[in-house]
Parts: structure tokens; C-alpha cells; sequence
């Protein structure tokens, strides 16, 4: 491995997926290694940062003596981690615009698979940093010394993570070679991520069949138990064994992967980038039917950009439903009151807090536009009708994912009627107050020269800060839950409750929408 | 010697190359011209394996691309058509990840960048980011980065464009020094001017096909009294007899 290589690739693409980072670091003069320096000790600190906000979720969940529920937790994750690689690895490696600037230069196909790899691992540990978490509290609980439950934890950490890596890597490369995939490279692409969030969700429900609590264990999922016992039982022939086949998966990948794919990346890339170029077709003539029918019509083709619509449906579905799983256990009473509805209304409200995030697509819209955005900027056209048609375009999209989303969650758990409309209420809102704050903040960060989409869902703080506010999101959106829910159950005067609720909503809504008004929409009057 | 042999590239229905074959010698300053669409891209960009040809072959130095595409690679430094490319770099890191792909060490190329910063005026920028830069500045700092490595083949796709007088003069000055050390420039332009005061050899393409492949001074010769751009014109233009801009603009424009 030539290191040299290996580290000035991985300097590149950590500028890449840290654009408003670097551009922050930059600005107070950091720049070369001392830059490289700066980003590598940023993911160090957020992920120690993101160990302790989960650390103090999962501290009161004893695994050791729960391995159902230890094995759950560990399949959630493994399957968050196989649909966030999938996409990673095809996002980094085929799909980047920047493809066609390295494949002249002479980088070794090793270093070049290696530094992407690395790339796409950044971006899938915040995602999968619970593992570590499980596995570190179930070694502690178990009895072994802190230090050297810790050390355990990490080294099995990253091996799982290096299988998962490899075997999606294994899966992309494979399929990216089909001619089948050659033809129809978008289609085929968004098939197998829509399969894998299938298999994702399916997965998940499959697994959260049955009891819904930290104190209670679930039926133990036997794939992952070999995992269990390497903590709970680090010393009994089972770890051993554990071990054994944990080496044995990760030998084996390596080498398919040493002897299949890395001696021939650089002919898959160019072959993949050839294909981009030749596969690209015109696209279809929009009739004059007006501006705003030409706007509309400009705005939906920004939509076919590679894997974009696959990856905010993800962010928007399948994350928050896993944290949704794994840090609030639901269960609705059936023939609840009137009086409840104002507690669905606020849990459509955090409903909507919880599934819109930075890469949701309406707070990626402005920024799909790259250049174009400067261009129409010098148009004779007005800039708000123009960024309010894109704002709908967003807003009614989300509104769509979530409305679905909710209706298939409220028959699962059997909500009566006119809480479901409460909820979708309160979603509808929600969603618009919480679009607008995306919406503004992506011109705010806007980015017109990115060459990934990845670039786009990790401005701000990345991967980090998306997951950090689903997670508080959800934290606040529980406390708000129960403190309104026990107020209505302990006070007799629910409507007086309800009546304040209301108003500090009302308030709350008219300053935010007022906020955005004044300091966002008023520029463009 | 790089030898392109029955070259052909399809863009689905589209034939942007269409058998083409040619030598290019060591050593010599080689022009691709034609126009808009025909076919100086796609082979350059064959050359530097950025696109697969649909069939024909290309070996350099005897080596065939497709089997040594490594030890090719490692020859020739590439100047894009557009200078957009790694953006979030600032120009002092995208140097410096050149120096790393062509394993060279910073002592080898610490005096050769100092040299090219000067001649480029580029000493104030190097620390700024390539996003920052004008269209001309991105383009200097994109051949300062392909002759850092001082490459046996360097391949231009048209160079000039952006490049204020003094920076193009100072790249012209610099494609002849190469090509004097015996080294091979290859280099694509609109610019019959920069063709004639240049290339040793050159093709004419039009519409995928070769239409001429020799001297600047044999195609003066074959033609004579003729200028380079009439002769272009008459091989590779339209034939509107200029009625079009008349149609356009009326009969009185200058």
C-alpha cells in the first residue's frame, strides 16, 4: 500500500464530504495537512460526542442479560448499515462527477479503493455507532475491566464494519459489471436500494414483532447470538467459535475482493464513466406552455439526478422509523377521548420534527440547481415566485412520505379515527414550519459546485448532526409527549390544558412563520 | 510513439469517432482541429482513459492501453477542456495530490512548482481554493499541476481558452521547450493561428472522421496561396456563402 498515495486521496475526500467544514477551517487560515488534521480530529470528537448522547439512552438497557434484545438492536443497525453502505459505495465510487478528473491520473487501484472504502465508512459510522455502544455495554455489564471491554468492543466493531463494507462492495461492484446494469444503470440502482430499504423495513417490523420494552427481553434473532457471546461470554468455546467465524467471513470477503474487483477498478470506472457518457440521453422537450409550466417541468428533471430520490426516501423513512423503534417504544390506547386529540396534534408536530432532516429533498432543492441557481438569479423573472415553486414542489413531497407514512403506522397500531386526522393535522403543519427552516438553510449553505450528492446530505456537520437532531428530536418530541399526555390524565380541566397547549402552539407557529417571512421571503419581494 | 489504430466511438446512435487512425511521434507538437463535435474530445479523452473507445485500439510506446493502462498513465499528464475540476482543493493540495499520484517526493518538485508559480503569477493564489479562482487562473493552475511531473506525453484539451495573452504566450513558449527535451505535447484548439505556430503535425477531424493528418506546411503547400483559416474553412466548414449572419444581423454588419 503505497501510503503516500493512500493519504493524499483520503485528503481529498474528506474536503468533499465536509465542504462547509473545510470552508470554515479555511476561513481561519488552516489549510494542506494542517487541514487534513482538522477534519480527521472533527469526526474523532463527533463521534465521541455521538457515543455519549447515545451512551445515555442505551446505559439503562442491561444487554448482558438480555441477549434478545441485544440481538435486535445489533440487527437494526447491521441493516441500517447494509442500506447506508449500499448506497455509499455507489454513490462514492460510480456515481461522483468527479470520476472523470482522477481516472487520468496514476493512483494505484489499491490506494484508490482503500481511500474511497474509508470515505464510505465515515459516512455509515454514525449510523452504525450504536453497535459499538451494545457491544461495549454488554462486555462491561458482563464483568470484563473497562479498558479491556472497550478495546473488545472496537475490534469488533470495526471487523463488522469492514464485513459490512465489503460484502456491499462485493454486491455493487457485481452488479455494476451486469450488462443488465450497464443498460439501465439509474433503474437498476434504484431497484436495489429500493430492495434493500424493503428488506430494511421488513426486517425491522419482522424484528419488533413481539415485547416493547427495556426490561423485558425479545426473542433472540440466532444469526446475531455468535455476537452475543464474544461479550457476555468472552471466554466460553461459544466466543471461540464467535471469533472463528467472524475471521473466517472477513478472510474470505477480502480475498473475493482483493482478486475480483480491486485489479480491475480503474477498467470498472472508466467502463462506468463511458456509460454515463454514452447513456446520456436529451432530455424531453418541454411544449411552451409558460414559465411557470417550464419552472415546474426544470424542477421535476432535477428530481432523475442518480440515487437522489432512493436516498431522501431512506433518510425520511427508514432512519426515523429505527430510532423511532429503538429509543420510543409505542403502544395507543384504543377508544381514547376528544380531549386526546391536542396530544396527537403535537405528536404529528414531532412526527414531522423527526423525519425531515438535511437530506430531505426540500432541503436539497436550491442546491440542485448548481450554477443554474446564479444564472436565473440574472434573469428578468421574480426570484420568489421562482424559489416558492420550488418550496411546494418540496413541501408537498415530504408531505406525501409523511402522510404515508403515518397512515400505514396509525392501522399498524390501530389508532381511532379522528386521532389519525389529529396527527395529520399536526403532520401537515408540522411539516410545513419544519420544510420552510430546510428550505431556507439550504440557501443558506448553498452549494452549486458539488460533485456527490453525499456532498449536498452532509453539509452543516454531516452525517452527525442529521443523526444528532432526528435523536434529540426525539427525545424532545417523547418529553413534550408524556409531560402533555400526563397533564391531560392527572388534570381534570383538559380543555384549560389543551387551551394552553393551543396558544403557546399559535404563538410559537406565527413567530416562526413571521421569522421566515421577514428575514427569508421579504429578500426576494 | 503513440499509435491510434481504427479508433471508433458511438454515443448510442451518435458516431463520434469513426475508424480513426494515426501516429503520433515522439518528440513532436501535435494539433487536433475541428470543429464543435468532431471527435478532438472523445479522442483525447480515449488517450487518457477517461472513456472507453467502442472499438479500434491505441499503444504507447508499444504498450496496449487497455493491458498497461497503469504504466500509460504514469507517462502522461492531462489539461481537461474545462479547468472545473477538484474545486474544494486549494491549489498548493491539488499540487500536492499530483505529487502523490505520480510518486514523485516534494524535493523533486518543490523548485519545478516554484518556477511554474512564477511564470503563471500565481505566488498570491496558491493557498486560495481552485473554487475561488477565475476561469483563467483554475486553467493555470491545472497546467502548473500536468508539468509538475515533467510527463513524457502531455495532452492539452484546448489549452488557450481563458489563458490572458501573457499566460498563452508563456504556454506556447512552454509546449515547444517540452517538445525540445523529446517529449510529446498533444494538444487540441479552434485556434488555426496557435495550430500553425506550433504543431509539428496535426489532424483535421470533421464530423468523427479524419480529413487530413500531415504537416502544417504540406497542407500550406497543397493549397496555395492560401491561408491556414481558408483552407480549414473550406475543409472542415459550412458552405453558406455567409448569407446566414447577413439573414441574422441585415447585410450591413462589419
Amino acid at each position: 500500500m503505497n501510503k503516500k498515495q493512500l493519504q493524499a486521496l483520503l485528503a481529498v475526500d474528506l474536503r468533499l464530504v465536509n465542504p462547509q467544514v473545510t470552508d470554515r477551517y479555511r476561513k481561519k487560515g488552516k489549510t494542506g495537512s494542517e487541514l487534513t488534521k482538522k477534519l480527521k480530529m472533527q469526526f474523532v470528537t463527533n463521534t465521541l460526542l455521538f457515543m455519549l448522547i447515545y451512551g445515555f439512552t442505551m446505559i439503562a438497557m442491561n444487554f448482558s442479560k438480555m441477549p434478545g434484545l441485544f440481538t435486535f438492536y445489533v440487527g437494526l443497525f447491521i441493516l441500517l448499515g447494509l442500506s447506508q453502505s449500499i448506497s455509499g459505495i455507489y454513490n462514492i465510487f460510480f456515481a461522483g462527477k468527479d470520476l472523470a478528473s482522477y481516472l487520468p491520473l496514476p493512483f494505484r487501484q489499491k490506494e484508490i479503493f482503500a481511500s474511497k472504502i474509508l470515505i464510505v465508512s465515515f459516512n455509515v459510522i454514525p449510523f452504525t455507532l450504536p453497535l459499538l455502544l451494545a457491544f461495549f455495554l454488554t462486555s462491561w455489564r458482563s464483568g470484563t475491566l473497562l479498558p479491556l471491554a472497550l478495546a473488545l468492543a472496537i475490534v469488533v466493531f470495526l471487523i463488522v464494519l469492514t464485513i459490512i463494507l465489503f460484502l456491499c462492495s462485493l454486491i455493487v461492484f457485481a452488479l455494476t459489471k451486469t450488462k443488465l446494469f450497464q443498460e439501465h444503470q439509474n433503474l437498476m440502482m434504484n431497484i436495489l436500494m429500493g430492495v434493500t430499504m424493503v428488506i430494511a423495513i421488513g426486517g425491522i417490523m419482522f424484528m419488533s414483532a413481539g415485547a416493547s420494552s427495556t426490561t423485558v427481553d425479545r426473542p433472540v434473532i440466532q444469526i446475531f447470538l455468535p455476537l452475543f457471546n464474544i461479550f457476555a461470554n468472552s471466554l466460553s468455546m461459544e466466543s471461540g467459535l464467535a471469533w472463528i467465524g467472524l475471521l473466517v467471513i472477513l478472510l474470505v470477503l477480502s480475498g473475493l475482493l482483493k482478486y475480483l474487483i480491486v485489479p480491475h477498478l480503474s477498467e470498472q470506472l472508466t467502463q462506468t464513466n463511458t456509460l454515463a457518457v454514452t447513456n446520456s440521453k436529451s432530455h424531453q422537450r418541454v411544449r411552451r406552455q409558460g414559465l411557470k409550466s417550464i419552472l415546474d417541468a426544470y424542477n421535476r428533471q432535477l428530481l432523475g439526478e442518480p440515487n437522489l430520490m432512493l436516498q431522501v426516501i431512506t433518510n425520511s423513512v427508514m432512519i426515523p422509523i429505527i430510532f423511532i423503534i429503538s429509543f420510543a417504544f409505542v403502544k395507543v390506547p384504543a377508544n381514547l377521548p376528544l380531549k386526546w386529540s391536542g396530544v396527537f396534534f403535537v405528536a404529528g408536530l414531532a412526527f414531522s420534527g423527526i423525519t425531515i432532516n438535511q437530506a430531505s429533498l426540500v432541503g436539497n432543492l436550491i442546491s440542485l440547481d448548481r450554477e443554474n441557481f446564479e444564472f436565473i438569479k440574472s434573469l428578468p423573472i421574480s426570484m420568489k415566485e421562482y424559489l416558492q415553486r420550488k418550496f411546494k414542489l418540496g413541501y408537498y413531497f415530504q408531505l406525501s412520505i409523511n402522510t404515508i407514512m403515518i397512515l400505514i403506522l396509525t392501522i399498524i397500531l390501530r389508532v381511532d379515527l379522528i386521532m389519525v386526522l389529529a396527527l395529520i393535522i399536526g403532520e401537515i403543519w408540522g411539516t410545513y414550519l419544519i420544510s420552510q427552516h430546510y428550505f431556507v438553510r439550504d440557501y443558506r449553505l448553498r452549494l452549486t459546485n458539488w460533485t456527490n450528492i453525499t456532498q449536498l446530505f452532509s453539509r452543516g456537520g454531516g452525517n452527525f448532526t442529521m443523526m444528532g437532531t432526528m435523536f434529540i428530536s426525539i427525545l424532545l418530541g417523547v418529553i413534550v409527549i408524556v409531560v402533555y399526555s400526563s397533564a391531560i390524565l392527572f388534570i381534570n380541566q383538559a380543555w384549560l390544558v389543551n387551551g394552553m397547549v393551543a396558544i403557546l402552539i399559535i404563538g410559537l407557529s406565527s413567530w416562526i412563520w413571521h421569522n421566515y417571512q421577514q428575514k427569508f421571503w421579504k429578500k426576494f419581494d | 510513439m503513440i499509435e491510434i489504430n481504427d479508433l471508433c466511438k458511438n454515443y448510442g446512435d451518435k458516431k463520434a469517432l469513426q475508424h480513426l487512425t494515426l501516429q503520433i511521434k515522439q518528440g513532436e507538437i501535435f494539433g487536433f482541429l475541428g470543429h464543435n463535435g468532431a471527435g478532438k474530445s472523445t479522442t483525447i479523452k480515449s488517450l487518457v482513459s477517461i472513456i472507453e473507445p467502442t472499438s479500434g485500439s491505441i499503444t504507447v510506446d508499444g504498450m496496449e492501453l487497455k493491458e498497461h493502462r497503469q504504466e500509460i498513465k504514469e507517462k502522461i499528464a492531462y489539461v481537461p477542456d474545462t479547468p472545473d475540476i477538484f474545486l474544494q482543493l486549494s491549489a498548493m493540495e491539488y499540487w500536492d495530490l499530483l505529487t502523490a499520484a505520480y510518486n514523485l517526493s516534494d524535493q523533486d518538485v518543490k523548485q519545478r512548482r516554484l518556477q511554474l508559480v512564477e511564470l503563471f503569477g500565481m505566488g498570491e493564489h496558491v493557498d486560495g481554493t481552485i473554487a475561488s479562482f477565475s476561469h483563467g487562473m483554475r486553467q493555470k493552475a491545472i497546467l502548473i499541476g500536468a508539468l509538475l511531473s515533467d510527463p513524457d506525453i502531455w495532452i492539452l484539451d484546448e489549452p488557450m481558452q481563458g489563458l490572458d495573452p501573457q499566460a498563452a504566450h508563456d504556454l506556447k513558449q512552454l509546449m515547444k521547450a517540452h517538445a525540445k527535451k523529446g517529449k510529446t505535447v498533444i494538444f487540441s484548439t479552434h485556434n488555426l493561428d496557435t495550430a500553425q505556430q506550433l504543431c509539428d503535425d496535426l489532424a483535421i477531424l470533421k464530423k468523427g472522421q479524419l480529413i487530413y493528418n500531415g504537416t502544417v506546411n504540406d497542407l500550406l503547400a497543397q493549397h496555395d496561396n492560401e491561408s491556414l483559416e481558408d483552407i480549414y474553412l473550406q475543409m472542415a466548414g459550412r458552405q453558406d456563402g455567409g448569407h446566414l449572419v447577413d439573414d441574422i444581423e441585415g447585410d450591413n454588419h462589419e
